[in-house]
């Protein structure tokens, strides 16, 4: 009777364990399984069990699987239980068939699907580097340097230097941002140049280099006075403050 | 009783010019088949089909397959291979399918290794293919008794370099061998060996779930290094080439065309690579949701009737106006073939794939046709007294 017993509560919990397993199906960026101070990274096809704990860092996705083939994602950084992930089901349906089949009839008709212009040619030693755009001037007191990540390549490599000078500030790490705050590297009113690379060591001679520099507030709000002035644009008034900091960082390199 | 008799010449003339626009049709297929100057557009429309952009433009259920797991083999070894084999064979899944053939034999350690893991392995389906009509297997050495194996082509019929269709079990009077996917199918359970040769022994459309976004696919370098693959236990892993680094959409090697090419008609590269398509065609045999094929005879009849349909307007608006006529044939010629190919969107999304290439032409055809027919029936009433629904 209790071999019976033990029997049934061993294919009940089996039974719902296998109703509730999840699978890494997809991942991107830096996705962590396990405790606080044992963390490894969670991949492909790793099972996701009731207990399991995982964390995204910015920028990470993670897209999981059940045994239907429902698929669960998430791209918000934070710590999950794989209930939570539960709660996220994605939509695979295309939402309409005939509301997306006359919508692409319609762009037809406009020709507004144009073939990308083609390049006869190839990319070697493609820049990264996305911001700091070159001869960016930046006010604010934390650096954010951000690139473009390569297909397959976990870590990079930052540099930082003084312009002029051949101290470098190094650094490691994964993802496609990093964020420096009030660096004491860093001194307004002065220039530096950054570079990232997939190499540790690269030789830096041959390294592209792109400079930006510290400003005060007091110099920014003058360049950006100066500058919207210049610019004469009676549609710059019906921005919003936020709207016209990211217009003129975006466009003319004056960042806040 | 004079409205009657109109009406019904205006059935029977659009019959008539629906009859001379199938054989005008005839005769111009016959030009660009036998024509060699004409060879690219024979080749265009053997490649086309109106319907792919049911997958081209992303109006199709994507559904994952968590069953089906890939193993990229990239350039490895086959020691490599063999160990991976063993490995994967620790998490027992319910079949292994190899899309590889060892043609010849290299050294005597890796080709001994791969041999070992290839007759350990239980529920193993090995890569065949036909050539010249006679079954090709790998190096009799990597041969194992009583293995079960299963035929890679697609297209057997040679009619396009698009893989729209499958066969899932091949007989003549010579041999009968199941498909590659077939055979992996009735080896995991999902059908049985009768089931195979007696429901898919004709062609059927292939429903693509996604292509390679439909299943997990781990490198032969992480199944060697990582021990958490609990994944594959009950699952089909198929282990075959997804390119160098997988996914490497620059790699040609068994890369095919499929109707999931954003690049439907006009030149462009391959989209699929082989092992993602038999897991598709696996897919499709597991759920039991691919498509029904409406025969070519009712896909003909169906063309038939949408263009007397459109000669019959078409006739109406000329009886009415003429000039009104030569303006709306064009947004006809436009119109219809863009309804056509909705229904068939539609049918498409209920499981039932018609090819409707024919009924677009025969309307486009059909409508210019008009035109042709009246100048037909004039030459005609110079010489016989011959009742017509437009020139009376």
């Amino acid at each position: 009777m209790e071999k019976l017993l033990i029997g049934l509560i061993c294919l009940f919990s089996l039974s719902a364990i296998a109703q509730d397993s999840l699978y890494v199906y997809k991942t991107k960026g830096i996705v962590l399984q396990g405790k606080l101070n044992d963390r490894t990274r969670i991949e492909k096809g790793a099972l996701i069990l009731p207990v399991t704990r995982i964390e995204l860092q910015p920028q990470a996705s993670l897209e999981a699987i059940n045994k239907k083939g429902d698929l669960f994602s998430t791209t918000d950084p934070g710590v999950y239980s794989q209930a939570m992930l539960l709660k996220r089901k994605s939509k695979t349906y295309p939402q309409n068939l005939t509301a997306n089949y006359f919508k692409y009839i319609w762009s037809e008709l406009l020709n507004a699907q144009k073939a990308p212009t083609q390049l006869g040619g190839v990319f070697r030693g493609n820049s990264l580097m996305q911001f700091p755009k070159d001869s960016t001037q930046i006010t604010s007191s934390h650096i954010e340097l951000r690139w473009q990540e390569e297909a397959l390549t976990d870590n990079y490599f930052v540099f930082i230097r003084e312009t002029g000078s051949e101290d470098y500030l190094k650094m490691e790490t994964n993802g496609d941002r990093l964020v420096l705050y009030e660096n004491p590297f860093f001194e307004a009113g002065k220039s530096y140049q950054w570079a990232v690379t997939t190499e540790a060591f690269p030789n830096l001679n041959n390294l592209q280099f792109v400079s930006f520099s510290i400003i005060t507030k007091e110099q920014y709000s003058k360049l950006k006075e100066e500058l919207v002035a210049q610019l004469q644009s009676t549609e710059l008034n019906k921005l919003s403050k936020n709207e016209l900091q990211i217009l003129l960082c975006e466009n003319y390199n004056l960042c806040n | 009783m004079a409205s009657q008799n109109s009406s019904i010449l205006w059935f029977t003339d659009a019959l008539w010019c629906t009859i001379f626009t199938c054989v005008i049709s005839v005769l111009l297929a016959y030009l660009f088949v036998n024509i060699s100057i004409l060879d690219p557009f024979t080749k265009a429309f053997q490649d086309f089909e109106f319907t792919d952009v049911y997958y081209a433009h992303n109006f199709y259920n994507k559904q994952p397959e968590p069953e089906i797991v890939v193993v990229n083999v990239e350039h490895a070894d086959r020691f490599a291979i063999a160990q991976a084999l063993q490995k994967i064979s620790e998490f027992s899944p319910k079949a292994v399918g190899v899309d590889l053939l060892f043609k010849e034999r290299k050294a005597d350690f890796l080709d001994e290794s791969l041999k070992t893991a290839l007759s350990q392995t239980p529920n193993l389906v090995k890569a065949a293919y036909f050539e010249d009509g006679k079954l090709q297997k790998s190096h009799s050495y990597f041969q194992v008794p009583e293995e079960e194996t299963g035929f890679i082509n697609f297209n057997l019929d040679g009619e396009s370099r698009v893989v729209r269709d499958f066969l899932g079990y091949y007989e003549n009077e010579e041999q009968q061998e199941p498909s590659f996917a077939g055979q992996l199918a009735v080896v995991a359970g999902y059908i049985s060996e009768s089931q195979l040769q007696e429901n898919f022994n004709t062609t059927i459309p292939v429903k693509y779930t996604g292509g390679a976004d439909s299943f997990l696919t781990l490198s032969i370098d992480e199944v060697l290094d990582r021990d958490d693959l609990n994944v594959l236990e009950n699952s089909v892993v198929l282990l075959g080439y997804t390119g160098t680094p997988t996914g490497n959409p620059y790699d040609v090697e068994d890369k095919h065309f499929t109707p999931l090419n954003s690049q439907f008609a006009g030149r462009s590269i391959p989209d699929t690579y082989g092992v993602y398509i038999h897991a598709s065609i696996l897919q499709n045999l597991k759920s039991g949701s691919g498509f029904t094929k409406t025969p070519v005879w009712l896909s003909r009849a169906i063309a038939f009737l949408f263009c007397y349909l459109s000669i019959l307007l078409g006739m109406y608006i000329y009886k009415k106006n003429a000039v009104a006529f030569d303006l709306s044939s064009k947004l006809l010629q436009l119109l219809i073939p863009v309804i056509i190919l909705y229904l068939a969107l539609m049918l498409m999304d209920a499981q039932i794939y018609l090819n409707v290439l024919t009924a677009v032409v025969l309307v486009i055809l059909g409508l210019e046709c008009i035109d042709f027919y009246i100048y037909l029936q004039e030459f005609i009433r110079k010489r016989y007294p011959w009742k017509s629904y437009l020139l009376d």
